[in-house]
């Protein structure tokens, strides 16, 4: 293992650089879009959507959708011949590789990602004043009108994660590193569901069929479970899902990272 | 400085190379010559550091090239025959990527894209194939790396560049580096490599100096429709034969690196036993 700021430095820059043009061309695009939906839902007098659905629709699919691809598209070098050399023969290491990428991904990139929502959203509204007195509601971070909705903070979270899995993907697969990620998490989440089930049917057959036919549990569970269930368990699988399950795939991003570079 | 010992390496279960050795020192240019699919490119990957070999043992500068350390790569630069072109201004490819070599000398890489006729403004993904090669190896030059690793660094030059370059390398050499190169085109060495590696049937055949070459070979030309006799190979040119013999007291020739090539590959065992003596 070795780490040298300097390079690091070098390599953030190059980052930057390489990312500079594909971002704002994507940046441009998305904001371009939205900006079309909105204006052609003000045509269609949807207020509804203007009004409540705005930030709830496509703030997750800025964060998610084109934060996601970029993540995606981070080792590309690695997977072709000619950028596979000038990657390997790059004077750093692999650790201070790894971390450039990470940093732009896992910090500038939402970052990016958020501030240019955050603009966009404030000059939307004032064109959408000026010219026919509709205000979205303002774009907050932390809150939203809805307590059932995911705030954007909550998005954020969910990015964290997901860049965990899109992180692995891209050192992963070859080519079409997005869509085959996507595949493969649609896969797993299958199986699990499927072993789920089984396990329930297997252990549990009469809760099983209950559930089925559209009835009310058999039985009722004690408040000590519920209690459980709903804080302990709860945090359990809060904490194992934002901080462990990524954490865990980073690491096993970097391994992989090595293993690739061999 | 390069160190190859009982070299292993293969694609699959298909080996390449058994028992490789080879040892270069600093100061030289060095051509490595062989046929299609003889394991050139695959031999420079090895002492880069992009390929590990199977068994056997590789030191490059005191370094083990596997484990490719910043410092060690710091100190190598490779040319290889598939270029990777970033969209970006050459100068500012310059920028970025410079200050990875502690050595890099700003204006041998600018009199170098000088001499090549390319812009330092220019785009490089603007550039033809040609001219992204020349961009590279001005570049790869004005690292003043130890090792400078080339892949058919000719390929894709035109008649003047090639010429161009080979005036560059001859003028850029210093004591402590090797130029490593690979070509098919073996007359574009001419006159500028001073030691020759032959790679076939899974090993190096032949690994001398040009001068103990000259010393060893005689290189000439017969008229007329004749084969000449006593020789070692000969081949038809226009108006007679061009021949490679041994040496028995004539004064030294001009080592013709094509013939060389083609009577190293026809007489392997013949030729390795005039060099061992």
């Amino acid at each position: 293992m070795s780490f040298n700021i300097n390079r690091f430095l070098l390599l953030l820059k190059q980052e930057f650089n390489y990312w500079r043009r594909p971002a704002l061309f994507l940046l441009l695009s998305v904001v371009v879009f939205l900006s079309c939906v909105a204006v052609f839902m003000r045509i269609i007098e949807e207020k509804q959507f203007l009004n409540y659905e705005f930030h709830i629709t496509f703030f997750p699919l800025v964060l998610l959708g084109v934060g996601l691809v970029m993540v995606s598209a981070c080792f590309r070098n690695l997977n072709t011949k000619e950028g596979r050399s000038f990657y390997l023969m790059t004077p750093a290491s692999t650790e201070e590789k790894y971390l450039s990428k990470f940093f732009i991904t896992f910090i500038v990139l939402p970052l990016l990602l958020i501030v240019t929502y955050f603009i966009f959203a404030f000059i939307m509204n004032q064109i959408l004043m000026i010219t026919s007195g509709v205000e979205i509601p303002s774009f907050r971070f932390f809150e939203n009108d809805f307590v059932n909705e995911p705030t954007p903070y909550d998005w954020l979270k969910i990015f964290i994660v997901l860049h965990a899995v899109f992180f692995l993907g891209s050192i992963t697969f070859r080519k079409l590193e997005f869509p085959k990620t996507m595949l493969v998490c649609f896969l797993i989440l299958l199986v699990l569901g499927f072993v789920f089930n089984v396990i329930i049917f297997l252990f549990l057959p009469e809760f099983f069929n209950e559930v089925l036919a559209g009835k009310k549990p058999p039985f009722e569970p004690s408040e000590s479970l519920v209690n459980f269930t709903e804080h302990t368990l709860s945090t359990i699988i809060k904490t194992a899902f934002y901080f462990v399950f990524p954490l865990v795939l980073w690491i096993a991003a970097y391994f992989k990272l090595i293993e690739k570079e061999a | 400085m390069v160190a190859l010992q009982n070299i292993g390496f293969g694609y699959g279960k298909k080996a390449l190379f058994e028992n490789l050795d080879l040892e270069l020192n600093a100061g030289s240019i060095c051509g490595v010559l062989g046929k299609n699919g003889a394991g050139k490119t695959t031999l420079m990957k090895i002492i880069v550091g992009l390929l590990f070999p199977k068994n056997g043992t590789s030191l490059v500068m005191g370094y083990q090239p596997s484990e490719r350390h910043p410092d060690f790569l710091s100190d190598v630069y490779f040319v290889p025959e598939e270029l990777y072109a970033p969209k970006m201004k050459v100068s500012k490819y310059m920028s970025l990527y410079a200050p990875f070599y502690p050595r890099f000398d700003e204006q041998k890489f600018t009199n170098g894209l000088k001499e090549f006729e390319v812009e330092f403004d220019s785009v490089l993904t603007d550039l033809s194939y040609g001219q992204k090669k020349k961009v590279i190896l001005a570049f790869g030059l004005a690292t003043n790396c130890k090792l400078l690793v080339m892949d058919e660094p000719t390929n894709g030059l035109d008649i003047p560049s090639k010429s161009q370059f080979r005036k560059m390398m001859a003028r850029s050499i210093e004591d402590d580096q090797i130029y490593l190169i690979s070509t098919h085109q073996v007359k574009d060495l001419s006159n500028l490599i001073d030691s020759i590696v032959v790679l076939d049937d899974h090993e190096i055949i032949f690994h001398e100096k040009i001068p103990d070459i000259s010393r060893e070979l005689f290189f000439g030309f017969q008229q007329g429709m004749n084969e000449p006799e006593n020789i070692l190979h000969a081949e038809r040119t226009p108006g007679g034969f061009t021949f490679v013999k041994r040496n028995e007291g004539e004064y030294e020739s001009e080592v013709d690196m094509e013939i060389l090539f083609n009577t190293i590959i026809k007489n392997k065992s013949l030729i390795q036993e005039i060099f061992k003596k």
